[in-house]
């Protein structure tokens, strides 16, 4: 079937099997590499992608049901200023998550300081909660998360809180 | 495993009208709303969907909400996440801190209510929660429509009666002013806690009388337990509760979920509800 939507700011269209996850889509037939296929149940969080605004498991997505929808991948905001605060807060504290959770995290983190410029510890884990992650700690988020709005006030954009 | 299918057909109704003439036309098209339910328990590269399917999420007519003095309508549509956002200062709060135990935001972004009322083979996280709020749900046919209360829609054995061609378009929650609203999952072990027994109670008080009380457990299969015997026997009496009527409604109570749910409880989780009920009594007027 045909399916079109927007992508990254883009009206795009294809033909594609409509039972065809919209991770799926985005890797194989766009080239967007930054949200991944982990466990296909909306558990592990690797596919996050924006969906009309609103952080979104794009593996529950078939993809006939993005018809018509506004999507952001990490690679649409990866050049925007707000990214930048937030990979310079996560390097300055040697916040590396794994490369198959690292783009839908820092997706994560924008969705997060952009609603709650100064968050505190519970809105961080609200927002994390749909991340499912073995290899590093819920303190180590906070500090990089912590730090990412400390650089931004630093520049002199404040959130505002 | 499922394949790529170029065979499902999938239709997207522009409208109310379009979606039920469609089902009209085509009873067996099954709905589509977040399709996180549909999806859950499907891991595969290709999910295994039903050969028609009607995308619905993406109607407005049933994404509506609107809010009068004594109740609120939400739309079938409705996402979880939206409904989290109005928040319990405008939507029962017990109702929130239930949405709030299920998935992630990015799951509640697509989950809708209506699909949560819907599933057939489980009375899902919000269902007995709806249903203690004296919920009622307009089911709509081509040519027809009823409104009907959560309680009428199961049966004892948890069967959900609303038929296949009947689509369900809209709640409606009465307002009204529990002073004690309390949803907690109460977790089977360190495994996933989705389908783990949960409970619900609320209750009113008024100079130190207990005017109103109900209480129900679910989200462990089809059956809901809930003793509307019990709860009329605590309406009038004084809070705080003594402790001799709170052991004697822990015995009860515990002799109750023994008896109804025999086998789909373990002795953990009857230990728990009972436990769970004694404390939200033991709050009540404390
Ligand atoms: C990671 C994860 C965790 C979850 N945890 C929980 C949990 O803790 N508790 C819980 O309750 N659920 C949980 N779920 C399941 C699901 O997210 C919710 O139950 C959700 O509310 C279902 O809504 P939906 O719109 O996605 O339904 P769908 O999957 O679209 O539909 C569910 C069923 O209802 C039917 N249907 C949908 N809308 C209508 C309608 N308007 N009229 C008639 N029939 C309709 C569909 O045909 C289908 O049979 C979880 C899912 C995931 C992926
Ligand atoms: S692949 Fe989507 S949540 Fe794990
Ligand atoms: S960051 Fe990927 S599993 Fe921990």
């Amino acid at each position: 079937m045909t399916v079109s939507f927007l992508l990254n700011g883009k009206s795009v269209s294809l033909d594609v099997p409509p039972n065809k996850r919209l991770v799926d889509v985005l890797r194989e037939d766009f080239h967007l590499e930054g949200a991944r296929p982990g466990c296909y149940a909306g558990e592990c969080g690797a596919c996050t992608v924006f969906v009309n605004g609103e952080l979104t498991h794009s593996c529950l997505v078939p993809v006939f049901a993005a018809q018509d929808t506004d999507i952001i991948t990490y690679e649409g905001l990866a050049d925007t200023q707000e990214m930048k605060y937030i990979l310079a807060g996560f390097d300055a504290v040697h916040y590396h998550p794994c490369a198959n959770c690292r783009q839908s995290r820092l997706l994560t983190a924008y969705a997060l300081l952009t609603t709650h410029p100064v968050p505190e510890r519970r809105e961080i884990d609200a927002f994390f909660s749909g991340h499912r992650c073995g290899c590093s700690s819920m303190g180590e988020l906070y500090t990089a998360i912590e730090q990412a709005v400390d650089m931004r006030r630093r520049s002199g954009r404040h959130g505002r809180r | 495993m499922a394949a790529a299918s170029e065979r499902i057909n999938v239709f997207r109704p522009r409208t109310l009208a379009d979606l039920l003439s469609l089902k009209r036309r085509k009873p067996d098209v099954s709905l589509f709303a977040g399709g996180t339910y549909i999806l859950q328990n499907d891991t595969g590269k290709y999910p295994e969907l039903l050969p028609a399917i009607a995308s619905i999420r993406h109607l407005d007519e049933l994404k509506r909400i609107h809010r009068t003095e004594r109740y609120i309508e939400l739309g079938c549509c409705v996402s979880l996440a939206e409904i989290n956002r109005i928040g319990g200062e405008t939507i029962p709060d017990v109702l929130i801190q239930a949405i709030r135990s299920i998935g992630s935001p990015p799951v509640r972004s697509l989950a809708t209510i209506g699909g949560n009322i819907c599933a057939r083979d489980k009375r899902l996280t919000l269902f007995p929660v709806l249903l203690l709020l004296d919920t009622r749900v307009e089911l709509r046919e081509h040519g027809g429509s009823r409104w009907a209360s959560l309680t009428r829609l199961v049966d004892a054995e948890g069967n959900l009666h609303i038929s296949e061609t009947e689509i369900l378009t809209r709640l409606r929650i009465p307002l009204v002013d529990w002073n004690y609203q309390y949803h907690r999952r109460l977790s089977a072990g360190p495994v996933s806690d989705r389908w783990s027994l949960s409970f619900c109670g609320i209750a009113s008080t008024n100079r130190g009388i207990l005017t109103d009380f109900r209480c129900i457990f679910g989200s462990m299969g089809k059956v809901l337990l809930r003793n509307r015997e019990i709860e009329a026997e605590l309406v009038s009496r004084k809070v705080p509760l003594l402790e001799r009527d709170l052991s004697a409604i822990y015995r009860d109570f515990e002799a109750y979920v023994k008896e109804s749910a025999p086998s789909m409880l373990s002795p953990f989780q009857v230990g728990m509800a009972g436990k769970m009920i004694r404390w939200f009594l033991a709050s009540l007027g404390a």
